[in-house]
């Protein structure tokens, strides 16, 4: 009788976690079979480094998104990941167990905010205080890189804490008894030694920030074009489908899905190197 | 060594008088007072929980990083006071090095775990660095082992080579004290041998204090020898300190004897 609990139980969560993972795999196929034809048709080179996109007119070249969702990122990533290291740094080391208590969680809440809200706060703060300090209409990468690295600090400070923390004890030990102070203990020492954690947690961090749609669609302008400078309005990709899957149908619904395409690919890369970063070690 | 030849022909390295050592409220060691000669090995004995290791991380100030800590009394490093506040620790650190109970290698090369200290240090030019890397493996019995494999991770290495390249890595500083606490306790018996035989050799040059729980190490390794127990409060103190050969066949305590006679510990 208790074999037979253990089987059964055994077996429905198999099939629990088979059907999770094909209804992933239908995802992927659809997304897949759905966008391709529109690829095949246009030609992959034509679709990515395109540089015009207007549906109406059959022109369908994602170039000004891609430049749009690296630019974006790279910028989240120049403001957060120093922000992050250094937060997860104090964290790990530095702080007393009462502040590390409250900031902890603190973080972890900040992971919880609903995007939609950060892209609120943008609009109502960010964007206008871009907009009368630095010119251009506010609406831009620089809002959507501010609003991006924060979002993407949880990510990145708790993973980078974990590694930091997950470090051997008695490699502190040594490094202070060969005389060197705390801080060139983990500048020199523990850094590097958790450096492929490390890597790991920035790469889903900007994992995150590429796939982020909600509150970058309202902070960044969304206009298809080349920016010139970092107060220039962009679209994302993910912005792209974003705003107009609503009214899209045929062949631009088919270019939508094949933008998700690029997207996904890009994304599995991120993270399988994450992955494959985090294993190595 | 001859007994009476340490007492009266070493000069004293480190001195310590009436030392108190509080971790918060808790008093971790009481009233030692004990002179350690130089160029000579001395063994730190007894009951575990004792404060042996408490003793031995006053010498270079690896207390420092745990909150609350409090010493009293006087510790001095030939004449200087080690828990001076004008004392640069990082100098003391490089005089007196340490290694740990498990060999702890850095996660790093073979080379690059020598030249570590040297390098935080100051010491930058590869040729010098090269020299100290290779001198140190030399002293220390490694270098044959190693040398073609200098740039591989030190981790890959056996426990034993692990531990001597530590002692390696802690002579690379060149430091007058070296501190070893249970140092050979994670080691095979053979490993073991040649960590004492190694550290025999370096009293020549170096005052090397040991903590161990086995007293055959101590009977067999040392010149020098220091017994403590707890006290009634828990507390740590030295009942007796004297040459080795000594300690072991004329103690004066009966409570060293009783401990060295196996009747407890
Ligand atoms: N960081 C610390 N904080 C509080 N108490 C400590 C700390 N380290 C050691 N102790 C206490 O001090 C006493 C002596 O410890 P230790 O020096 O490690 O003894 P031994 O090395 O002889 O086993 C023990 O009672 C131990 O619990
Ligand atoms: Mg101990």
């Amino acid at each position: 009788m208790k074999k037979f609990k253990e089987n059964f139980s055994e077996r429905v969560f198999l099939l629990l976690a088979l059907s999770a993972l094909s209804v992933l795999a239908l995802i992927t196929v659809f997304i897949f079979t759905k966008g391709i034809p529109l690829i095949a048709k246009v030609g992959v080179v034509n679709f990515i480094f395109g540089m015009k996109w207007s549906p109406s007119q059959g022109s369908y070249g994602i170039f000004p998104m891609i430049v749009g969702t690296i630019s974006v990122t790279l910028g989240a990533a120049i403001i957060g990941i120093p922000i992050a290291i250094c937060c997860s740094i104090f964290l790990a080391e530095f702080a007393p167990a009462t502040l590390r208590n409250i900031f902890r969680p603190a973080i972890q809440l900040l992971a919880g905010i609903p995007s939609v809200v950060y892209g609120f706060w943008g609009v109502l703060f960010i964007v206008p205080m871009i907009r009368n300090y630095l010119g251009g209409p506010g609406l831009s990468i620089l809002a959507g890189s501010i609003i991006l690295a924060i979002m993407i600090l949880p990510t990145i400070i708790s993973i980078t804490e974990v590694t930091i923390l997950a470090l051997p004890r008695h490699y502190k030990d040594g490094a202070l008894a060969l005389g060197l102070t705390h801080w060139q203990t983990i500048r020199h020492l523990l850094l590097p030694a958790a450096k492929s954690g490390i890597v790991a947690a920035i790469i889903l961090g900007l994992g995150r920030a590429v796939g982020e749609t909600m509150a970058v669609i309202m902070v960044v302008g969304n206009a298809v074009a080349l920016p010139e400078t970092i107060l220039d309005p962009v679209r994302t990709m993910t912005t792209n489908i974003g705003i107009e899957m609503g009214y899209a149908s045929g062949e631009h619904q088919q270019a939508l899905f094949a933008t998700g395409i690029v997207l996904f690919i890009i994304i599995m890369i991120m993270n399988a190197t994450a992955q494959y970063i985090t294993r190595k070690k | 060594m001859d007994n009476l030849r340490i007492m009266s022909e070493h000069r004293t390295k480190i001195k310590t008088e009436e030392v108190n050592l509080f971790y918060g409220d808790f008093q971790a060691l009481k009233n030692v007072s004990m002179d350690i000669k130089e160029c000579a090995i001395t063994a730190i004995i007894g009951p575990s929980g004792c404060g042996k290791s408490s003793l031995l991380r006053l010498f270079n100030r690896m207390n420092d990083v745990i909150p609350g800590v409090k010493v009293e009394g006087k510790i001095l490093l030939d004449d200087l006071s080690i828990y001076d506040k004008n004392m640069d620790v990082v100098n003391l650190k490089k005089r007196v090095g340490m290694v740990f109970q498990k060999p702890n290698p850095f996660p790093m090369s073979i080379y690059d775990n020598i030249a570590f200290g040297p390098k935080h240090h100051g010491i930058k030019q590869r040729a010098l660095l090269d020299e100290i890397v290779e001198r140190n493996l030399k002293q220390v019995a490694l270098w044959n082992e190693v040398k073609d494999k200098l740039k591989q991770s030190a981790l890959d290495l056996p426990m034993g080579q692990q531990q001597l390249l530590c002692i390696a890595r802690a002579l690379a500083v060149e430091p007058e004290v070296i501190l070893m606490d249970e140092s050979c306790s994670a080691l095979d018996p053979e490993s073991t041998m040649r960590v004492e035989g190694l550290m025999d050799e370096l009293a020549q040059k170096y005052t090397i204090i040991i903590v161990t729980h086995s007293m055959e190490q101590a009977a067999r390794a040392s010149d020098m020898t220091a017994f403590m127990m707890m006290n009634d409060d828990r507390s740590g103190g030295l009942v007796e300190y004297g040459p080795t050969e000594q300690i072991f066949s004329t103690p004066k305590d009966k409570r060293t004897e009783d401990y060295i006679t196996g009747r407890f510990g």
